[in-house]
């Protein structure tokens, strides 16, 4: 099912009458049975937009439409959703199975078709065993698992997951990631994923969607966005380690940076800000690039070897000293202290003016 | 390396030991002084007059002793006046009436505290901190003072008239004022606030209004909250003294506090400790009874609550 | 359902104070004033039905004679009912009332003590009785199922029959009306352990006492405190009782410290409060006075229960460890050596009990006496006194005049002679009225046992008569009301010199009448403690600024 978002607006007044504007004119439309992951820092918004979609918030102005319907103003609990939420929120004095039939219980859902497609849902999320246990004797991935069954108990027409994976450790986050991923594809839910972890979101999702202040910045296939930022944000935001950022000119349709020629641009000369993916670099054996720099520090995992260069500085402070990260293949065996020729790959290279606005 | 472990084994039980004497004598020290009470009243209603003013006291009565007509009198009828034909110590009747008290009170005070509780937890309307703050407020008032207002209150709800005060109105009138507990509700809405919002977000995507929520979902997470609330409500209600003796006009209308007091005393003023005692046991043993079959309840209730009634 | 738990919130709001709203009402009914006028009655004794409702303290099963009253009562006036109930104690009596008051609701009449009436007097409420006791309305029975038909009622009232100290105290209030009427009074005497006395006749009598030859000390004529410092020298043995010389480690026990505080204040002529609720114990002769008890307590010739951490001494006068003990007619029982009591604890046996008046300091109304502090003589004029106690009856004004009239009426009938003879009998309390001495109605004391006043009364002047060496049978039932009527006897004959406490309710200045006769009590324990701990060094001005700080402000 499409959701539909249009100049959607929520304004949040505080105690001392200023206005934060939560999600500010938000457009957007989510393809059926897609999983989208909303993505951003905290406090961008994301959270804000999914409980708008919910119906726990009220928006400001602006409207929701699921296909044709318009739910705007329709209370939560008759949009057809399920939510799952960062601590789970399964009810602590019910059962798995009390909690899974809570809300076939409220749409006051038959009985025994209740209690089959329980079980059902249990077998989804590979909970069945558990039925009879309190939501306390179960691990956190199980609580989290539980709370997806509920979710989709009642064949909602909208799944909405507020962080569902930042409780749990590292492995069950991978697990659970899997099998949320699983469930969508089995169940074909238009689902929307809140999170702020960009790995996670752009192994999950469909597509992404980046928030900052409220406002969109940029939507697409992960990988799209990825190799495509729409702004210096985007870039920064998606990416570990995180790009590169240089102050570097252009003169004579030529790049530089601390002086020395990295690329070419149809672009005006001027000051630009140039970022580098730290897969960008490549390491130029003949010697012959311009681009060089004596090696930091280098850390190997496996088949990457991470270097480590602190940039030139005019200050002494630690603190302003700048560095950058460059990722090339362990196979080259750098020590620390080598001096090392890049070559910037053309596609791993953006140019942002001084705002962070893409150039070209 | 063994020695030295056999060693340390050998000190760590002996202060295993000493630590378990310590903690046993003092909390059997604590048993007893929490028993005296019960024994010296046990004992009193076996004593005459004279093995009551004793001294040094009667610490213990041999089987012979016991003067059981204080309690076989207590069941013996009343000769002339009005009550004649009715037992001596009404005991039937006070009972009744403070068990009917108790549980109106108690039944009144909870429905009350939970709804304002989850109002001031949950809701959100305008004042509200303002409001919460005034009746927190009202709580630094002594309760004594309530008495006068709550006095003028229930005589203009006409329920304290000294000629016509019929069974009803007396209920009314020692049940109403009490079924509301500022510091019940604070104790509750800090409960509800420790729910997390989530439950609530969920709940009502779930397809529950605010009532359901509260009936299905908080009620149940904070029942041990709420069976403390019970306990410490019931025991306050049932040991009332002055409050049903200032709005009941008639005897047969009052509670076994008032009925222990006061149904003793004679026309020279002295009190029958002996008789009183043997009433008050009486009294005691369902109450004991009550706590022996919801021993484990109860102490959960207060244990959670750390507070004491 | 916001707005449901809105309303809720309010409700609770509301009942918390509601109360608020209505305290306005009090004013009102509190702003009357004294009306002067004389009562005008109905010519007719009214018919029409009368509720009248009586508030007292006793337990339910306590009260079978003011049962049988109440029946007698009701058998005369067919039309009358009366529901008498208790309120559980006198604070609540009180409290109840006080409340009811300013909402109308009060009993039609009501036990209670000065200090209590004195309140409802502030507040207007109760009636002034002068208006029946003077009216000279005379009414003919003329329902025919009265049990009384034909007679003729009087309304006035004989006032020359009481004990006059009881009028004094029931119109001490302003404008020295009666507000009430003296009820169930009891007063102090001193109980003696005979035994000990017979042991030392030779010391007694040349020591100026007289004592009969088996040990009775006159039931007349009081003790002074000068013959009881006599008596200590003969008696107490401070190291403890000793049996072998008959001797008491104390000589005189006080039950009630606050009862001697304030009667020795008035047999030393020493200020101590008025009916305007001034506090006047800060004075030289207070002073001196408890200067001089605290040489009593020095040398043991005084103790008081805290000695042996009781609140009445009656027990340890029956083990022998004090030897006189001054306590309420209402307790006497309690002062008895019977088999009852676990007999190892009684030192001196089943001792013989004799009851006389309380100690005075002179022996005629305005003598000068001269006591000895700290080795210094001083001379003080004293009076003769002892305490009067116990409730008055009033009414209250809210009836209508067929109530009041009816209440009147029965309270006269539950203080007439014969009445108040009954009474007296029946609860150890004495008569309010010189009458009831001589009254002939005769009371039911046990199934086969009746008699009436005079000869209750005359049961221990048979006994004090023959010296104790009467002949009665062991099953005589005399025996069981030998001490009742020696107290009955010892209080008839000191109650031309009773003294009321003055009363008054707390007020802008000072503490009620009722807190400042517990004050004078601490006041004289503090002294016994004080004086116990650091002997004669202890300054008991220091207890006595204590009680003037707890009682002015």
């Amino acid at each position: 099912m499409e959701i539909k978002m249009e100049n959607l607006t929520k304004v949040f007044v505080a105690k001392d009458k200023s206005e934060v504007r939560a999600v500010d004119n938000v457009s957007l439309t989510i393809p059926s049975g897609k999983l989208i992951g909303l993505l951003g820092p905290s406090g961008c918004g994301k959270s804000t937009t999914l409980y708008l979609l919910a119906g726990l918030l009220r928006q400001n102005d602006g409207k929701i439409y699921f296909e044709e319907d318009e739910v705007s103003n329709t209370p939560p609990e008759k949009r057809g959703i399920g939510l799952v939420f960062q601590n789970y929120a399964l009810y602590p004095h019910m059962t798995v199975r009390e909690n899974i039939l809570f809300p076939l219980q409220n749409l006051k859902v038959e009985a025994e078709l209740a209690k089959q497609k329980t079980v059902e849902m249990a077998r989804l999320v590979g909970l069945e065993s558990m039925l009879d246990r309190k939501p306390k004797e179960l691990s956190g991935g199980q609580q989290q698992r539980v709370a997806i069954a509920r979710a989709l108990v009642k064949t909602p027409r909208v799944l909405l997951l507020d962080e569902p994976l930042s409780n749990l450790d590292a492995r069950l986050r991978l697990q659970t990631r899997e099998e949320i991923k699983r469930i969508q594809r089995e169940t074909q839910i238009t689902t929307v994923f809140v999170t702020h972890d960009q790995e996670e979101a752009m192994s999950i999702s469909d597509e992404i969607v980046v928030m900052k202040d409220g406002v969109i910045q940029q939507m697409g296939a992960p990988q799209d966005v990825y190799d495509d930022p729409s702004n210096l944000f985007v870039a920064k935001f998606l990416g570990n380690p995180q790009i590169n950022v240089f102050d570097g000119v252009i003169k004579g349709k030529k790049i530089y940076i601390n002086d020395m020629v990295v690329g070419k641009s149809k672009l005006p000369d001027g000051e630009v800000l140039i970022g580098i993916r730290p897969e960008g670099f490549i390491v130029d054996q003949e010697k012959k690039s311009p681009f060089k720099f004596n090696i930091d520090l280098v850390s190997t995992i496996g088949r990457d070897t991470t270097l480590i260069v602190d940039l030139p500085s005019e200050s002494d402070n630690i603190l302003d000293k700048k560095s950058f990260k460059a990722i090339v293949d362990a196979m080259l065996r750098i020590q620390s202290g080598d001096e090392i020729h890049f070559i910037v790959r053309p596609e791993k290279m953006f140019l942002f003016n001084m705002e962070g606005e893409r150039l070209e | 390396m063994a020695e030295i472990f056999v060693e340390n084994e050998k000190a760590y039980k002996r202060r295993r030991l000493i630590s378990n004497i310590v903690t046993f004598g003092f909390l059997s020290l604590v048993a007893i002084g929490i028993l005296i009470p019960f024994y010296w009243m046990i004992l009193t209603s076996l004593k005459s007059i004279q093995e009551i003013e004793s001294v040094p006291p009667i610490l213990w009565l041999n089987f012979s002793d016991w003067k059981i007509t204080n309690y076989t009198d207590l069941f013996l009828t009343v000769q002339s006046g009005e009550r004649a034909g009715e037992p001596l110590f009404p005991f039937f009747t006070y009972m009744k009436n403070t068990v009917l008290i108790s549980f109106l009170t108690t039944l009144g005070t909870i429905i009350t505290t939970i709804l304002a509780a989850f109002a001031f937890a949950r809701l959100n309307f305008k004042g509200k901190d303002t409001l919460f703050a005034v009746l927190l407020a009202t709580m630094m008032v002594p309760g004594e003072i309530f008495i006068l207002t709550n006095f003028l209150t229930i005589n203009q709800f006409g329920w304290y008239d000294i000629l016509t005060q019929t069974y009803t109105e007396a209920v009314l009138a020692m049940t109403i004022p009490f079924m509301i507990s500022v510091f019940y509700v604070f104790y509750l809405r800090q409960t509800f606030r420790k729910i997390p919002d989530e439950l609530y977000f969920a709940a009502k995507v779930d397809g529950t209004s605010d009532f359901k929520y509260l009936l299905k979902i908080m009620i149940p997470i904070a029942m041990p909250t709420i069976v403390t609330i019970i306990i410490l409500n019931s025991m306050g209600a049932w040991s009332a003294y002055i409050w049903p003796a200032m709005v009941t006009t008639q005897d047969k209308y009052r509670l076994v506090s008032n009925g222990l007091r006061g149904a003793f005393t004679d026309t020279t003023g002295r009190t029958d400790y002996g008789q009183q005692m043997a009433a008050a046991t009486l009294v005691t043993v369902p109450l004991i009874i009550l706590f022996f079959t919801f021993r484990k309840q109860i102490m959960r209730g207060v244990g959670r609550s750390g507070i004491k009634g | 359902m916001k707005k449901f738990v809105l309303l809720l919130v309010t409700f609770v709001i509301a009942l918390a104070f509601a109360g608020c709203v209505n305290v306005g009402t009090t004013a009102s009914t509190t702003a009357g004033t004294q009306e002067t006028t004389t009562l005008q009655l109905a010519e007719e004794l009214p018919d029409e039905e009368v509720e009248i409702t009586f508030w007292h303290i006793y337990g339910t099963d306590k009260t079978a004679l003011l049962d049988q009253m109440i029946a007698e009562f009701e058998a005369m006036y067919p039309n009358v009912t009366i529901t008498d109930t208790s309120q559980t104690d006198y604070n609540t009596l009180r409290e109840k009332i006080n409340m009811g008051i300013s909402v109308d609701q009060v009993p039609t009449m009501a036990l209670g003590y000065p200090d209590h009436f004195a309140g409802y007097i502030e507040a207007d409420a109760v009636l002034k009785l002068d208006d029946y006791i003077n009216n000279t309305t005379e009414y003919e029975i003329t329902n025919s199922s009265s049990s009384i038909f034909g007679e003729t009622v009087t309304i006035g009232l004989d006032l020359d029959d009481f004990v006059a100290s009881y009028l004094e105290e029931n119109s001490q209030y302003e404008g020295g009306y009666y507000y009430s009427l003296p009820f169930s009074k009891s007063t102090e005497t001193m109980a003696v352990n005979v035994d000990v006395l017979k042991a030392h006749l030779t010391e007694i009598r040349a020591a100026g006492i007289t004592i009969s030859d088996n040990g009775f000390l006159s039931h007349d004529v009081p003790l002074t405190y000068a013959q009881i410092e006599a008596l200590a020298d003969i008696i107490v043995d401070t190291n403890g009782t000793n049996t072998t010389t008959s001797k008491c480690e104390y000589l005189l026990n006080y039950d009630s410290s606050g009862n001697m505080f304030i009667n020795m204040s008035r047999q030393w002529n020493a200020p101590y409060t008025n009916t305007d609720g001034e506090i006047l114990i800060d004075n030289d002769t207070t002073k001196s006075m408890l200067q001089y008890v605290q040489d009593l307590f020095l040398n043991n010739t005084l103790a008081l229960p805290i000695a042996w951490d009781q609140s009445y001494g009656s027990t340890n006068f029956k083990y022998g460890d004090v030897c006189m003990s001054v306590g309420s007619t209402a307790g006497v029982n309690y002062n008895i050596p019977t088999d009852a009591d676990t007999q190892e604890n009684l030192q001196f046996g089943q001792f013989q009990v004799d009851f006389v008046p309380v100690p005075q300091f002179v022996a005629t109304e305005g003598d000068s006496f001269t006591v000895s502090i700290d080795g210094t003589d001083s001379t003080f004029t004293g009076s003769l006194s002892a305490v009067q106690q116990g409730p008055n009856i009033g009414i209250f004004s809210s009836a209508s005049s067929a109530e009041k009239l009816y209440a009147w009426l029965f309270l006269k009938y539950l203080i007439e002679t014969d009445n108040t003879a009954k009474w007296a009998m029946n609860t150890g309390y004495l008569p309010a009225r010189l009458s009831s001495y001589s009254s002939e109605a005769a009371i039911d004391l046990t199934a086969s046992y009746s008699t009436n006043y005079a000869d209750f009364l005359q049961i221990a002047k048979d006994f004090w008569d023959a010296d104790g060496e009467v002949t009665w049978a062991t099953t005589d039932v005399r025996w069981n009301y030998l001490y009742s009527s020696m107290v009955a006897n010892i209080a008839q004959s000191q109650n031309t010199y009773y003294q009321y406490d003055p009363a008054f309710a707390a007020g802008t200045n000072s503490a009620g009448s009722a807190t400042a006769r517990v004050e004078a009590g601490y006041c004289l324990e503090n002294i016994y403690i004080g004086t116990l701990a650091s002997g004669s060094s202890y300054n008991p001005n220091t207890a006595l600024n204590t009680m003037l700080n707890q009682l002015t402000w």
